[in-house]
């Protein structure tokens, strides 16, 4: 059968601290790899004089350029700066947050030096982020890519959607279809599982930044899922929060140096606690080692695994009640349900896995699909069903999904009257009358609320809108229709109009307090006219920061205990660390000045060349050293992330494993 | 229509059957399939209620007959009364059937007839 020479679309799991992009194709999804080899990429974008890096380079960023280094947007996005969970980090990220005049969260950076702080919208960092996935899969299938499925977190309301899309819209894409992850990975699932048979599947979804929890009923190609809930600010991230507390606390015991205020520390001390709590998953203790922390002091200590739970319980303990709650709001049993099928990295943690398996009375979990791929893969199934693949899998596959959160307008009481409730499938209308509350009242506010609570204050406002020019009446006389619309993406639109005058102010959509669409439709042009220029500013600065990364990497060797120079070679390397320095800072200004393709090829021809002649000198002393420790000198491999060199081996620059050189361990 | 009537199933049928009629049906109209947003809101709203409030609407259902039925004028063969729901006079032709439904043609709300 000859493939539908029809543009794809693709999927695109945009999580908090990984994204990854996929596609269906051939019959099979096809996880997209970057331009590193890697399926997934970092959710990081940074600002560095010229531009920003996004990914791989962006993340090498994070220890030496904290301030201007933006990770965690998808935890800002759709926020005000006034909302409790926003309040609560504010002071734990290295960047800075501001707010607009609308109360809306923004991140502050340093462009370039001693001017002053240019400010972005978490959309806009997320934007940038998904430019790369869809430059990435560009690559990959050889056209530019418009349309795309994104994913967000089951349990991420209103704002958090539109937001999210509209950051979509920013990066140059068609945004398809937003979907709950839990459900995505559901479909990855079931295209493996092609089973018939009705049964009821639970998704058990603890990412980076986010916990969901998805109950579905499917077979025979149907998805429907029967009820969500979670926790949108509970993840691996947290878990690293209370591992940097932890550290934090055991250094100053140990040194008395407090280092709780120096950003570029704890953000060593971060990145150590990522990989701790990797090596703890397969490892029952571990060293963890970080030199030269703060004035001339190691942190130097030993971490076991069930030390490592101690510390993590506050955060395992949230995990169970929204499973019980799935439950009882499908009124299932947990002993009907047939499969638990385990998504997101922090399901690595074999205590989680522990917990969920006691919890479903020692139930074997469903590891089968890939934790960091499923969501992407299933955001890829949508985009080929929305795409209208006519291949027969997808052909028979259907998805049903619900509204995560009740919806409803407040009433005179302060109460919440519910209009859509939590868990109803969508896309779903629905209409309530209201009758006015007073007489010869003339305006009526509609105040928009989400949340489960009996009163609006303690639910989150979405919105509001009035309708003036009312007739004056007695009390109740007269009525408005309000109608709720959710269309699939899970997103509302609500409108009410005056019965007994219709023509007046009928139809008013509720401002939802994301951005307004004139500031998107200008963040969509900016973007856009600067299509050529990004490309070639992308290059030259993934190229800085990889030269700059190998010559740390020379340093880090350099220091390195295990690796004994002699005095020769030991003058060569500081030699070669001077004019590493100089190198570095010439491509920088060099770099200011390309602006054409034609002027990036020959820079990308020095940069090389630079990076050629340093290696003819290091090359051979570090691999001398490392032979003598019994070590293995693996060249530029040993730094992720370099750029591929035309000139050299496909092989040698593209690395298998997901090793992410930072030496701070041994 | 009524919600039965909407996914095509037995009054009396279970909720299995329920369920999965409701999603033969919404796989056709859900706008993912290419079709219609307000047909798909339609099908989840009956679907809604018959899973979760079915003897309240099975009572109501009834309720409705009656209160038609009590309104019922016949004479011979045929059969006069007000709909219920909209106001619309209707006058039916009897004939030799013994259950019939009935229809209004102002509104389309139906009823079942019974010759007792």
């Amino acid at each position: 059968m000859v493939e539908s020479t029809k543009k794809k679309a693709i999927g695109i799991d945009l999580g908090t601290t990984y994204s990854c992009v996929a596609v269906y194709q051939n019959n099979r999804v096809e996880m997209i790899p970057n331009d590193q080899g890697f399926t997934i990429t970092p959710s990081i974008v940074s600002f560095i004089e010229g531009g920003a890096a996004v990914g791989n380079a962006a993340q090498m960023q994070l220890v030496k350029n904290p301030k201007n280094t933006i990770f965690d947007a998808k935890r800002l996005i759709g926020k005000l700066m006034s909302d409790q969970s926003i309040q609560k980090v504010k002071g734990l990220l290295p960047f800075e947050l501001a707010r607009d005049q609308e109360d809306r969260v923004t991140i502050k950076v340093e462009e370039k030096k001693d001017q002053p702080k240019s400010t972005y919208y978490p959309e806009q960092i997320s934007a940038m982020i998904l430019k790369e996935m869809k430059r990435i899969a560009g690559i990959y299938l050889g056209y530019e890519v418009t349309d795309a499925v994104i994913t967000v977190p089951a349990y991420f309301n209103q704002k958090q959607r539109t937001a999210t899309q509209d950051a979509g819209k920013i990066a140059g894409l068609n945004v398809l279809r937003i979907i709950n992850e839990p459900t995505a990975a559901s479909l990855a699932f079931e295209l493996e599982a092609q089973s018939a048979e009705d049964r009821y599947i639970l998704i058990f979804d603890f990412g980076g930044g986010t916990f969901d929890v998805s109950l579905l009923s499917v077979g025979d190609g149907n998805n429907q899922v029967l009820a969500t809930n979670g926790d949108t600010h509970l993840g691996g991230l947290d878990i690293d929060t209370k591992l940097v507390e932890y550290f934090v606390v055991e250094f100053k015991k140990a040194t008395g140096i407090d280092v709780s205020m120096e950003q570029q520390a704890l953000n060593r001390i971060r990145t150590t606690c990522e990989k701790v709590k990797r090596i703890l998953s397969t490892e029952t203790e571990t060293d963890v080692t970080i030199q030269n922390l703060s004035t001339g002091k190691d942190l130097d200590m030993k971490l076991s695994r069930a030390k490592f739970v101690d510390l993590i319980n506050p955060i395992l303990k949230r995990l169970l009640p929204p499973i019980e709650d799935v439950l009882k709001d499908a009124n299932i049993s947990k002993n009907q349900v047939q499969e638990v099928i385990m998504v997101g990295g922090s399901t690595k943690i074999p205590r989680v896995r522990e917990l969920i398996k006691d919890f479903f009375g020692g139930k074997i979990l469903n590891h089968s699909i890939n934790p960091d791929e499923a969501v992407a893969a299933g955001a890829a199934i949508q985009a080929a069903i929305l795409n209208g693949d006519q291949s027969k899998q997808i052909k028979d596959f259907f998805l049903l999904d619900v509204v995560p959160l009740s919806l409803g307008v407040a009433i005179s009481t302060g109460g919440m009257e519910t209009v859509i409730k939590r868990n109803t499938p969508i896309p779903f209308e629905a209409k309530k009358g209201f009758k006015t509350a007073s007489d010869n009242q003339t305006a009526a506010e509609f105040k928009v609320y989400e949340g489960e609570r009996p009163l609006v204050k303690d639910n989150y406002l979405l919105g509001d809108f009035e309708i003036t020019n009312i007739k004056k009446a007695p009390k109740g006389e007269i009525t408005f229709d309000c109608k709720f619309d959710i269309d699939a993406n899970g997103i509302l639109t609500v409108s009410a109009y005056d019965e007994k005058n219709p023509h007046n102010q009928n139809k008013i959509t509720v401002n939802t307090k994301t951005l307004p669409q004139k500031k998107i439709d200008e963040l969509i042009k900016q973007s856009q006219d600067n299509k050529e220029l990004d490309a070639v500013t992308k290059t030259v600065l993934d190229a800085i920061i990889s030269f700059e990364y190998f010559c740390d990497l020379l340093k880090k060797k350099f220091k390195d205990r295990r690796l004994k120079f002699t005095p020769q070679e030991k003058k060569q390397m500081v030699t070669s660390f001077q004019q590493g320095d100089k190198i570095a800072k010439v491509l920088k200004d060099y770099g200011k000045t390309v602006v054409g393709l034609q002027n990036l090829s020959r820079y990308m021809e020095r940069y090389h060349q630079e990076l050629r002649d340093l290696e003819a000198i290091v090359n051979p002393i570090l691999e001398r050293v490392h032979v003598a420790a019994g070590l293995q000198w693996r060249g530029r491999k040993e730094c992720a992330g370099l750029l591929e060199d035309p000139k050299e081996d496909q092989e040698l620059s593209k690395t298998q494993t997901c090793q992410h050189f930072d030496g701070d361990l041994d | 229509m009524n919600y039965y009537e909407l996914l095509e199933v037995d009054e009396k049928c279970s909720n299995e059957i329920i369920k999965k009629a409701f999603l033969q049906k919404i796989r056709q109209c859900h706008p993912d399939k290419q079709g219609e947003a307000k047909k798909a809101s339609e099908l989840i709203e009956a679907y809604k209620v018959l899973t979760n409030f079915r003897v309240q609407y099975d009572e109501t259902l009834k309720q409705q007959f009656k209160q038609c039925f009590d309104k019922l004028i016949v004479t011979c063969n045929t059969v006069k009364y007000q709909c219920e729901q909209c106001g619309e006079e209707n006058e039916i032709d009897l004939d030799e059937q013994i259950n019939i439904i009935v229809e209004c043609t102002g509104c389309n709300l139906r009823l079942q007839i019974y010759q007792q």
